[in-house]
């Protein structure tokens, strides 16, 4: 067996973890090899010394200074902390929106309906895939987001405004 | 929140481990109701190790064993509520130091990287060898923790860890391998290389003998 070999050995001797017939392995190595048992003595060594650390105190004040910060946690807004996120998931597509009618404003989409829009609701697309149609306006888009449901396609929501 | 610094077993509760056979059961239970004093029962109760956990991955500095550790329990307290008992809080919380000191070592080591000395890049400010215990009074309870922690402190990241965990913080090597996310034969090479680096460094307070 080769010294590296040894290595997991001397990790487990070293802790008092071999099982029989490994301890015999790992004595007849370290019976003809001076170095890992001088490794084995390291090993020890410094695990003696790691666990005779001792626990350092802890700090004056740790407690206070963690419940004021957690209790700054007391929401974003003064919405509660837990349910900020329940928040977020609803008002992000909102936001997705908005942001998406103020750079279609800037690019100047053109106003009316297209025959990519008649082909989108025709062929029975969800209402999310409203907001890949660059060719709409930005009033359908933004009252499409707005209304829309991710469970209905373009057509079934359309028929429901009348359209 | 960072979701990917919470464990894995963070989900719908399902009364496995808790409150019977875990110790903290009953606590965390109440803590994921909301009760905040139950959450701060919790931390009196586990301050002094996560503390203690910090101290050792961060060169002995109490200042930013103190950040560490408040972080840990801030991530601990707005997860709990996934918590699924399907371990002890105890490993949950020893995954949260694990995952916390990592994320801090990448937002750390991104910094390096973007520093430029003279022009060339800095790839790590991590020194590769453990420093020197240097000159301790091995007597002296509080210096001979300083130098300890001073000298685990040089070793890379995973070997600081994976040794602190096993003969400071005293955890199994099963668990160790649980809250790594590695193999136990990994967990035992990299304690084995931890050990040997850390020779050197605390040649010192060991004696004439090592």
């Amino acid at each position: 067996m080769s010294c590296g070999e040894i290595d997991r050995l001397i990790v487990r001797e070293a802790e008092d973890r071999l099982g029989a017939d490994e301890r015999a392995r790992l004595e007849a190595h370290l019976a003809r090899c001076a170095a890992c048992r001088a490794e084995l003595e390291a090993q020890r060594a410094v695990r003696r010394l790691l666990r005779s650390r001792g626990a350092a105190p802890v700090p004056a004040g740790f407690e206070e200074r963690l419940r004021a910060r957690l209790e700054g946690l007391g929401g974003v807004w003064g919405l509660p902390a837990l349910a900020w996120r329940r928040y977020t998931i609803g008002v992000a597509p909102v936001a997705a929106a908005l942001v998406m009618l103020v750079v279609l404003s800037l690019s100047g989409t053109p106003s009316g309906a297209s025959s990519l829009w008649e082909e989108t609701t025709a062929s029975g697309a969800p209402a999310s895939a409203i907001v890949w149609e660059s060719d709409l306006s930005d009033e359908e888009m933004f009252v499409a987001l707005l209304r829309a449901r991710s469970d209905e396609t373009l057509q079934e929501f359309f028929q429901k405004q009348g359209q | 929140m960072d979701a990917c610094l919470l464990p894995a077993d963070t989900g719908p509760w399902r009364d496995v481990a808790s409150p019977v056979g875990d110790p903290d059961g009953q606590l965390v239970e109440a803590a994921r109701r909301g009760d905040r004093e139950a959450f701060g029962a919790l931390v009196e109760r586990h301050q002094r190790r996560v503390f203690n956990l910090a101290r050792a991955l961060t060169n002995g500095c109490d200042d930013e064993a103190e950040d560490l550790a408040q972080e840990v329990f801030i991530r601990a307290f707005r997860g709990i509520r996934r918590f699924r008992g399907e371990s002890a809080f105890t490993t949950w919380l020893h995954r949260i130091v694990v995952n916390t000191f990592r994320s801090r070592q990448s937002r750390r080591s991104l910094w390096a990287r973007r520093l430029r000395l003279d022009g060339d890049v800095v790839d790590t400010l991590d020194l590769e060898d453990a420093r020197s215990a240097g000159t301790v009074d091995v007597e002296d309870q509080f210096a001979r923790r300083d130098a300890i922690d001073r000298a685990l402190a040089g070793l890379p990241p995973d070997l600081r860890m994976a040794v602190t965990l096993r003969d400071i913080e005293g955890l199994e090597y099963r668990e160790i391998a649980e809250v790594t996310g590695v193999p136990i034969g990994t967990v035992e090479s990299r304690i084995f290389r931890g050990r040997q680096r850390l020779r050197v460094a605390l040649a010192p307070l060991m004696g004439p003998k090592s």
